[in-house]
């Protein structure tokens, strides 16, 4: 139900220049706008996980050498 | 481990800067869950967000080392912001199939959310530099141009070029990290003004 509130904003006025890369993006701008104020703990129960494996790749991404050229 | 687990997200940068590899460990399960359904709930494919969420961390991980996080106390916000601008980028992409995107500009990406808008002025610029680095990805070694045209001229997903080269997606990563790096430097060899 938390969520539901988010994207129910009226959608920016139509000219002939909005197109709907804009309402995206000013739709992401609004969701990160919320997702900044949220604190970090929220996600703990409420978020959704990436897969194992993808956690577990950045994780050995990061203990890659920074100047191996 | 367990007293990592109490260190704030400034003490773990600090000790991943200094080549604590456990202290990355714990940023990125603290956060993983916060920028991933941020992605998610914007791109609505879990293959595409699984793909920005590595780029994310990506470059996170290559700012925190370069030194250029400095927002003390706004990690996460400083990470949703970088996460922000690859989502919206990644559509620019698609949308402009066949021009390089500004996705590598990760400094700028990290400072600005509005990094892809530009004036008449600066697209003229911005478009001489694009084929000044055409021209640099040439004199890269052969696999690290191949991720490079297929990343940023055919828009290919990582996922997608790991498949197409029958490597692992941490190999397509570490290619293209390596041409990022090389680039950088033949264009400090070649003094361009530009950044990458």
């Amino acid at each position: 139900l938390f969520w539901v509130g988010v994207f129910s904003s009226k959608q920016q006025p139509m000219d002939d220049t909005y197109t709907p890369q804009d309402e995206f993006e000013r739709l992401a701008d609004r969701l990160l706008k919320l997702f900044e104020l949220l604190p970090d703990e929220f996600f703990k129960d409420e978020g959704v996980s990436p897969s194992l494996g993808i956690i577990n790749q950045v994780k050995q991404y990061a203990r890659l050498p920074l100047e191996r050229v | 481990m367990k007293q990592f687990q109490l260190l704030t997200d400034d003490e773990l940068i600090t000790g991943f800067i200094s080549g604590k590899g456990e202290c990355a460990d714990i940023l990125i399960d603290r956060h993983r869950n916060k920028v991933f359904t941020y992605i998610l709930m914007n791109v609505k494919q879990r293959d595409l967000a699984e793909d920005i969420f590595q780029e994310t961390f990506f470059k996170v991980l290559q700012s925190l080392q370069k030194g250029q996080y400095s927002e003390n106390g706004r990690f996460s916000s400083w990470m949703l912001r970088i996460a922000h601008n690859l989502i919206i980028d990644h559509y620019r992409r698609k949308k402009n199939m066949g021009i390089v995107s500004s996705d590598e500009n990760d400094h700028a990406i990290a400072n600005s959310l509005k990094h892809s808008e530009r004036s008449v002025e600066d697209q003229i610029a911005y478009d001489q530099i694009l084929k000044d680095i055409a021209a640099l990805v040439h004199l890269l070694p052969p696999l690290q141009q191949e991720v490079v045209r297929m990343r940023h001229y055919q828009g290919l997903s990582f996922k997608e070029i790991a498949e197409e080269t029958n490597v692992s997606i941490n190999t397509a990563l570490g290619r293209m990290r390596y041409a990022v790096m090389n680039l950088r430097r033949l264009i400090e060899e070649k003094k361009l003004s530009v950044s990458i």
